[in-house]
């Protein structure tokens, strides 16, 4: 148990500093978060988090599970974007095995990523503004993530921790509405993004709220290890699709939206534009799909040669990465999850001191960490 | 793995696996009769009462004759007793971590694929001398025989020509033990003394700028007398868009310089590594744990913390434990004068 410091005083008025428990429940802390605050007034001095909750020990598991089983363990870490999360791993062993996955199960793997990109992102969008207290936004962006999650769930067989993606590639082709349906959904989605600028964009409260708040220099951002959308929102041109490109990303044309000031307004312009980079490649992979197996000749029994590899691709929240320790078994000897919410939450005490203790809500929701994969 | 394990009692996978550390604390509990204690304690008399048909507590074996007694005799029994349907990777599925080679003695049963200790290139040769290439020899599976265009087993091999890796092996000489490419992916290994020295110079350098550190994680090789841990540094630079990795070996119970002071974002990947295996950083500015309770006894990823292990000591220390009485026959007799 963790003791809090006791505050001698005489009384409640000759305080100076106080130490508020933003406790594990908690309705805008996204999770199981404990935030400690030392607050002046209502002013942040300082700040600690407490984190572990939802400790599983997914990398100790990484160690007692065969390539193959561990996979479904990787949609439960960041479970809002349950489907990028398996490219990551899959892709790490499939580096390590050196098989070359169908051309068709790439861009069906492009198309559901950028998918779950933009479903992570509209979740983002609601429960950020929501937060904030723009709470009409919350529910309009879930009616768009439920039309994705219904694709999903015609495709992959669930919603939201959707074991999508098998080594070697997919385990179902597409069916045969695929196609129409997510260019049915990519046709009413920028009316409905133009629909949420409408109501953020320019508003006032809005813009009262998030300009200015959290302010990150580029330099500082990177000494922090932060990557993904707040990386991007102070100015660096970080992508990994773009720097490091995996799957078939390097087939695809599309831009990196970057932003100038650091605060939490630019965080999300940067989201928003991101989700209509998306739909551009969902368009692209639809246009181009070859056919062709989607599965590649891979071994029941999966046993990479010694080494050891890292892969790391561009998740909603920012890198995600695995590195991964082969000796010759069919068990990983040592499983790592680069999680980007995890070290993306180590600038929140960089961020809020110096701010008001309503900017620390916005700041956690501008970060866009998931607790399952703080903690793993 | 669950459902035929779970009649062992705490007090069992604990002296099963004793080491010296934590996981020896649950014999102690066994000494107070705890409440979480006889919830497992009492279940194989219950199991004696019960009629077969119950089904849910026979043991291992009698379950699986039972199985195989009603199933046609073609049919082949999965269960996790038998041996011969493990993986072929492993030898026997066991409760207790298994490291390739290394034993609960600390004595390596056969060439393992990490000796010598210290060195990463070697093995992979060694390894392919010693069996046929891995990826191809999964018969017991049923796989058919056509495995895909594959190289070999060797994925790692020496780094030659670049200027970056020369630049580094010139200033550093002999402190650079070793620098080779796994799969295009070049990592250095570093002897300990020089590792920070050796992380400023990649910060500062205009050659290197690797101004993003990416991950700074541990590995633990407990049959590496000496070395047991491999702390790995992954660095990534923005301006050159170049992933390097940096491994330095410490022996167990040594300290690690911290390298925080350099990239801010270290801080709480070292506080992970330090929950997580035990390992203390030099010069950190809030070393303590993160995502364990602070009282937490052990450092789990440690080869030798069992994965089953139930604690009891923290759990009664800090969770609010009740026993509440189930006992049916009482909600009978109150259901019945209630009406």
């Amino acid at each position: 148990m963790q003791e809090q410091p006791i505050v001698k005083q005489e009384t409640l008025f000759d305080a100076e500093e106080m130490v508020l428990n933003m406790g594990p429940q908690h309705p805008s802390t996204h999770g199981v978060l404990r935030v400690i605050l030392k607050l002046d007034g209502e002013t942040v001095i300082g700040l600690d988090c407490d984190i572990g909750f939802l400790h599983r020990g997914v990398e100790k598991i990484g160690e007692h599970d065969t390539y193959a089983m561990i996979t479904p363990y990787w949609d439960r870490l960041d479970y809002v974007a349950a489907v990028s999360n398996d490219l990551c791993y899959v892709e790490g062993v499939e580096k390590l095995l050196q098989v070359e996955v169908p051309k068709r199960a790439e861009y069906l793997r492009v198309v559901l990523t950028e998918l779950q990109r933009i479903a992570s992102h509209l979740l983002w969008l609601g429960t950020h503004a929501m937060d904030i207290g723009a709470v009409t936004v919350l529910l309009y962006c879930f009616r768009e993530r439920e039309e994705i999650l219904k694709i999903f769930e015609d495709f992959i067989g669930a919603r939201l921790t959707a074991h999508a993606f098998r080594i070697g590639g997919l385990w179902w082709d597409a069916y045969p509405e695929f196609e129409k349906r997510v260019r049915d959904f990519l046709k009413i989605l920028p009316g409905r993004i133009d629909e949420y600028e409408t109501l953020l964009n320019a508003n006032r409260i809005w813009l009262q709220r998030t300009v200015g708040i959290g302010i990150l220099p580029a330099e500082e951002a990177i000494n922090l290890s932060l990557t993904g959308p707040p990386l991007r929102g102070s100015g660096v041109k970080y992508d990994v699709r773009k720097a490091q490109p995996y799957s078939a990303y390097s087939d695809f044309q599309f831009e990196i939206p970057v932003g100038e000031n650091g605060d939490t307004y630019d965080r999300y312009l940067v989201r928003m534009e991101e989700m209509k980079q998306s739909a551009l490649i969902i368009e692209q992979a639809l246009d181009g799909l070859p056919e062709g197996p989607v599965m590649a000749k891979v071994p029941k029994l999966i046993k990479p040669p010694v080494g050891d590899v890292y892969h790391s691709i561009e998740a909603p929240k920012g890198e995600l990465g695995v590195y991964m320790v082969s000796d010759g078994t069919g068990k990983p000897y040592r499983m790592r999850i680069r999680p980007p919410s995890y070290i993306n939450l180590q600038s929140l005490k960089r961020m809020s001191i110096g701010h008001l203790v309503a900017d620390v809500v916005a700041l956690i929701g501008t970060l866009d960490i998931v607790l399952g994969e703080v903690d793993r | 793995m669950m459902t035929d394990e779970t009649k062992d009692t705490p007090t069992d996978q604990g002296s099963e696996s004793a080491e010296e550390k934590s996981p020896g604390k649950p014999s102690e509990t066994t000494a107070q009769a705890g409440p979480a204690d006889t919830v497992g304690a009492d279940v194989p008399e219950k199991a004696a009462a019960l009629p077969p048909e119950a089904g849910s507590v026979l043991p291992a074996e009698e379950l699986e004759a039972k199985v195989k007694s009603e199933l046609p005799p073609d049919e082949k029994v999965k269960t996790e007793a038998k041996a011969e349907d493990a993986l072929p990777g492993v030898d026997k599925p066991s409760l207790t971590p298994t490291v390739e080679g290394a034993s609960e003695k600390g004595a390596p049963a056969a060439p393992t694929k990490t000796e010598p200790p210290s060195h990463e290139a070697a093995p992979p040769r060694a390894a392919a001398a010693e069996k046929p290439a891995p990826p191809k020899a999964a018969p017991a599976a049923g796989h058919k025989p056509t495995p895909p265009a594959r190289k070999g087993p060797v994925i790692t091999v020496d780094i030659t020509g670049d200027a970056l890796i020369d630049g580094i092996r010139q200033r550093f000489s002999d402190a650079i033990t070793e620098a080779v490419a796994t799969l295009g992916q070049q990592n250095i290994r570093v002897k300990k003394e020089s590792l920070i020295e050796l992380c400023r110079y990649l910060h500062d350098d205009e050659e290197a700028l690797f101004d993003m550190c990416t991950d700074v994680t541990a590995v633990h090789w407990p049959e590496r007398a000496g070395q047991e841990f491999d702390i790995v540094i992954l660095l990534y630079s923005v301006p050159k868009n170049r992933r390097l990795r940096v491994k330095a070996s410490l022996a167990d119970g040594e300290a690690c310089p911290s390298l925080a002071s350099i990239w801010e974002g270290a801080n709480w990947m070292e506080r992970e590594v330090f929950d997580m295996f035990g390992i203390r950083f030099e010069g950190h500015p809030d070393l303590r744990r993160i995502l364990l309770p602070s009282d937490w006894p052990g450092h789990p990823l440690r080869k030798e913390y069992p994965i089953e292990y139930r604690d009891n000591e923290w759990t009664d220390k800090h969770l609010d434990y009740r026993e509440i009485d189930f006992d049916t026959s009482l909600i009978d007799v109150k259901y019945a004068e209630r009406r």
